[in-house]
């Protein structure tokens, strides 16, 4: 019992390894043209490439073929193209270009067989592999007009009897429908690795005619959604479409605004006179243009171009007047264009108040975009960065105490008592005991466009004699910060000078405002680590910080 | 029964060696998972005693006493091959001569493993190192690195990692997730 298991066990492993699958001698089915093919010479399998005879080339695919017996060489044509093949050489001529095959042609049973993939592409055939059929498909690469234009090439129509399949996902993604869940996967078949369904069935799930015009052997595909409406609702947009629809969208600065391309999509007949550009584009531009500069310049100021009426006079502009209600509101505008005719995209902008991030979902009826807004910047914005945190202690104090609890406990410090101006905002990057990525740190005084950071460490070295206080900048527009911070520090530390210096560390280089990077003193040093260690020290080193952000504010700002 | 049982299971695992073998067959061949060792200290390891070993006088990069410069010195390393060659280089970093003037800025450096190829240098350090280096001493342990393996006209790059994967910093003021090249290495 066992032993018989064993070369099954063995048989089946065999089978399972595609190098070695040309070995075990399977048979393989030859679909061409739709109809099931039973050549005298069945199809062979080499090194992945399925070899089939001359005549299943010539008849099957339609294509003239003439043998030279003493070069052994075939001569195939079709249409326009003409492809010359010799046995056991791995070079063609394409057109009368050399061309380099996988696998040769060889001879079995005083037959020549060819590599039918490359026969076929190189004729302008399209040639697929169904792994669980064993099936090789072959057939007329079909003329294909989506919305009464070609196609993108990376569709694949492959013939079974008189059904044409077709990449699903690859249709789906012209529509925008990224990772489309098909409801029928069972109706397709599995063709080169990707499903592919029926026209019918393409139909059934998305809508729009998918057909196969026999007469003219063209594949004519209609499928062109209707933007209906483009509507807010407090933080979420809806734009609303006939048809399901994936959008590109994009974000842009100054002003901010999500710009999202609708695909295969046109304006619907009544909001054309809603759309940006329509009637005198020229007026409508320059408005758009004004509106944006006077926003960007005067962030808080309300929309006093907006005329006041414009809610009661213009009805069908019920976006526009909306967006005009509330000066406060996140959306600014909403606008949608029909961006490009070939193919169809519509174009649709969410002008903000606001930076905001943003989900896309998809409905039966089109698109929820949902706002998210990032937090408003409100006064003089400070980032405090204690530095290391969580799993990087930093630097091990000579008592065992670790860096990262000292540069948190004097940015809590500094915090606090930065908060006491009301004209000061003050953004730790961390308040616990966290661990941040340097990336994360500069994110933040980035994303909130901060105006000052200051990032706080503490130094250590091999040898305890070596103490002192150092500040670091890294831009220009940081020196004369980097020198106040310097000068109070340094003044209440009263440890060795070590000066102000460049340096490219990461938190100040990347940073685009005014930063610094300070090293109070060395943890590694007995006498500065039991000072820094001190929480009474510790109070006067957040002071003399707060004092050199006071007094860069009143100076520079 | 058992023995047979045992004998199929072999077979089994031979062939499926086998298959991941031939799966990969343009790929280069996949590395041999040697049994790595604990991590490698980097106190120099005692040098075999075979006699094709070459040796060679190389600089090494130290720190001064107070952080502010860094320190040439010249020391003779022997080895079989360049990897030695590197991974005895850096060893050095943390064992200077003039240990009164000297003073090193990799103490305890651990790592996973140092690997050479096509000019690029990667060596996987263990994330449980503590380096205990501020901002300053970060730098100048890096540019330590660099001007100690640079020295190697073939060692156009340095990647360093932390347990196989890519790290941001290392010590938590510089990014490491370029490669460091020879033109930032500080004269």
């Amino acid at each position: 019992m066992k032993r018989r298991l064993l070369p099954l066990f063995v048989l089946l492993l065999l089978l399972s390894l595609p190098g070695w699958a040309a070995a075990a001698d399977q048979s393989v089915h030859l679909m061409i043209g739709g109809q099931a093919v039973q050549p005298e010479v069945p199809p062979m399998i080499d090194k992945g490439r399925t070899l089939v005879p001359v005549r299943v080339i010539a008849e099957g695919l339609g294509a003239s073929v003439d043998w030279d017996q003493p070069t052994r060489t075939a001569l195939i044509a079709r249409g326009q193209q003409k492809l010359q093949l010799t046995v056991g050489s791995k070079q063609a001529l394409l057109n009368g270009k050399k061309v380099q095959l996988d696998a040769p042609p060889v001879m079995k049973n005083q037959r020549m067989l060819l590599p039918l993939r490359f026969v076929g592409e190189s004729l302008g055939v399209t040639v697929g592999w169904e792994e669980s059929t064993r099936t090789v498909i072959a057939n007329e690469t079909p003329q294909v007009e989506l919305n009464g234009q070609k196609a993108p090439d990376a569709w694949k129509f492959y013939q079974a009897d008189d059904t044409y399949y077709v990449s699903a996902q690859a249709v789906a993604d012209q529509f925008g429908l990224k990772n489309h869940a098909w409801k029928r996967p069972e109706r397709g078949r599995t063709i080169d690795g990707q499903l592919t369904l029926p026209l019918s069935q393409l139909e059934a799930e998305l809508d729009g005619t998918f057909a196969w015009n026999q007469k003219k052997n063209q594949v004519e595909i209609e499928r062109l959604s209707y933007l209906k409406d483009v509507v807010a609702d407090g933080e979420y947009v809806h734009i609303e479409t006939t048809l399901p629809v994936g959008a590109e969208a994009i974000v842009l600065n100054g002003p901010h605004r999500i710009v999202l391309d609708l695909p295969h999509t046109v304006l619907d007949e009544e909001l054309i006179p809603q759309s940006y550009g329509y009637q005198g584009p020229t007026d409508q531009e320059e408005k758009a243009n004004s509106d944006a500069d006077s926003k960007a310049a005067e962030d808080d100021s309300d929309e006093s171009d907006e005329p006041a009426d414009d809610e009661s006079s213009d009805d069908e502009a019920d976006v526009k007047a909306e967006s005009a209600k509330a000066e406060n509101a996140l959306i600014a505008d909403l606008r949608f264009s029909q961006f490009q005719s070939s193919p169809n995209t519509v174009r649709v902008v969410i002008e903000l108040n606001q930076k905001s991030k943003y989900t896309l979902s998809y409905t039966e009826d089109g698109i929820e975009v949902k706002l998210i807004p990032q937090p408003r910047k409100t006064g003089y914005l400070i980032v405090v960065d204690a530095g290391h945190g969580g799993k990087d202690p930093g630097a091990l104090g000579v008592t065992g105490n670790h860096e990262k609890d000292y540069t948190l406990a004097v940015a809590n410090k500094v915090v606090e008592l930065l908060k006491q101006y009301p004209e000061f905002q003050v953004v730790p990057t961390r308040s616990t005991d966290v661990f941040l990525e340097l990336s994360e740190r500069v994110a933040i005084a980035n994303d909130w466009d901060a105006d000052l950071f200051l990032s706080i460490h503490a130094n250590s070295f091999s040898n305890p004699n070596s103490g002192g206080t150092e500040s670091f900048y890294y831009n220009a527009n940081s020196k004369e910060f980097a020198q106040l911070v310097h000068k109070h520090l340094q003044g209440a530390t009263q440890f060795q000078d070590r000066g102000v210096k460049p340096s490219g560390f990461y938190v100040i280089k990347h940073t685009k405002m005014p930063a610094v990077l300070t090293e109070t003193g060395f943890l590694s040093n007995p006498k500065e680590n039991s000072k820094l260690t001190s929480p009474e020290f510790q109070e006067k080193i957040a002071k003399a910080l707060v004092a050199a952000i006071r007094e860069y504010y009143q100076s520079y700002q | 029964m058992n023995y047979r049982r045992r004998l199929v299971g072999l077979g089994l695992f031979a062939l499926l060696l086998l298959a991941a073998g031939c799966g990969q067959q343009n790929a280069t061949p996949a590395p041999v998972p040697a049994p790595e060792p604990a991590p490698q200290t980097g106190a120099p390891t005692e040098e075999p005693s075979g006699s094709s070993l070459t040796k060679q006088t190389i600089s090494v990069f130290y720190s001064d006493n107070d952080l502010l410069a860094l320190q040439e010195e010249k020391q003779e390393i022997a080895f079989a091959d360049d990897l030695e060659k590197y991974k005895k280089a850096v060893a050095l970093l943390e064992a200077p001569q003039e240990k009164e003037k000297h003073f090193p800025l990799w103490v305890d450096f651990k790592y996973h493993s140092l690997t050479f190829e096509e000019g690029k240098l990667t060596i996987d350090a263990d994330s449980h190192n503590v380096y205990n280096l501020g901002s300053s001493g970060e730098i100048m342990a890096l540019d330590a690195l660099k001007k100690t393996l640079f020295q190697f006209p073939e060692v156009k790059s340095i990647v360093i990692l932390e347990d196989g994967k890519p790290a941001e910093s290392l010590m938590g003021h510089v990014d490491i997730v370029e490669p460091l090249t020879r033109d930032e290495v500080a004269q």
